[in-house]
């Protein structure tokens, strides 16, 4: 677990502060010092954010039908400890994840999955600005992506 | 390892279905009358454990992660117990870390976690049990 609980406290409140700045349709559901859920929503499809009293920090993708097409997961060590889901939407998982979790490990960017997501054209064109996180995710809400 | 730690998860209950075997996770679920006992099993190997209220809340978590430690853990001390439980029942490589972590110590000391390990009682029954009780976070 990193730091003391006051520092975590810290870290979860900025993660979803950040969350905050990237649509303008953000709730949050539950936020306490140990625990942290928060949701983008569009039309059908719901980026959900949980942050947890150990420092785990999820990135949930989730369709209509309530079901989850995509999913990272950071241990508290910043490290992924799951990535699944088609490169279009986990393009835009770790693009969030970047924006909001403020000290991500080395292995992080190393990761060969992490590294895959990257070069979707999802995370590409979001990294360009030519894009932005709610409008991914009206893109996305048409179609069913199965994932890789 | 993850077919045996399903495999491991069905002879816990006789109310236990694997719900998605593709594509991953792979889902397996124990039934109670409302609640249920959700295994979820990653592509890298982690194992997530949640139990699930009648409202498709998740009231309890156990996330293991590939190297078989403990990446999470939330919920009350009783179900923390249950999760525990099964978690050392289907997971038969646990790390030492895992073992040792203060919160799992804590939780093996409820009384949940013991009934289970004198086998006076079993998954389903603490299962039902929680349904008639309101535990909270």
């Amino acid at each position: 677990m990193m730091g003391g609980d006051h520092n975590m406290e810290l870290i979860t409140e900025q993660i979803v502060e950040r969350f905050k700045t990237l649509a303008p349709n953000m709730r949050i559901y539950q936020l306490d010092p140990y625990f942290a859920h928060a949701s983008i929503y569009a039309e059908h499809d719901t980026l959900w954010l949980s942050c947890s009293r150990r420092g785990t920090v999820q990135l949930e993708y989730i369709d209509l039908a309530a079901d989850t097409k995509a999913q990272l997961i950071l241990s508290a060590e910043r490290v992924p400890i799951e990535l699944i889901g088609h490169p279009k939407i986990t393009g835009l998982l770790v693009y969030v994840a970047q924006r909001i979790v403020p000290d991500l490990d080395d292995r992080f960017h190393e990761d060969p999955d992490i590294v895959r997501a990257k070069q979707s054209e999802t995370y590409q064109r979001l990294i360009a600005g030519e894009t932005d996180v709610l409008s991914v995710i009206h893109e996305l809400e048409p179609h069913i992506l199965d994932p890789q | 390892m993850t077919e045996q730690i399903v495999e491991r998860f069905g002879m816990l209950a006789p109310t236990s279905r694997v719900f998605q075997r593709h594509p991953y996770p792979i889902l397996a679920f124990i039934s109670g009358n409302r609640d249920s006992l959700w295994l979820s099993c990653y592509q890298r190997g982690t194992a997530r454990l949640e139990y699930i209220n009648n409202c498709g809340e998740t009231e309890a978590e156990l996330i293991l992660s590939a190297d078989r430690t403990l990446a999470e853990l939330t919920g009350s001390h009783e179900m923390m117990g249950l999760l525990i439980y099964v978690a050392q029942w289907i997971v038969p490589d646990l790390d030492d870390r895992f073992c040792l972590d203060p919160d799992i110590i804590r939780a093996k000391q409820s009384e949940i976690y013991q009934a289970l390990t004198a086998g006076a009682t079993d998954v389903l029954s603490v299962i039902h049990e929680f349904e008639e009780t309101n535990y909270n976070f």
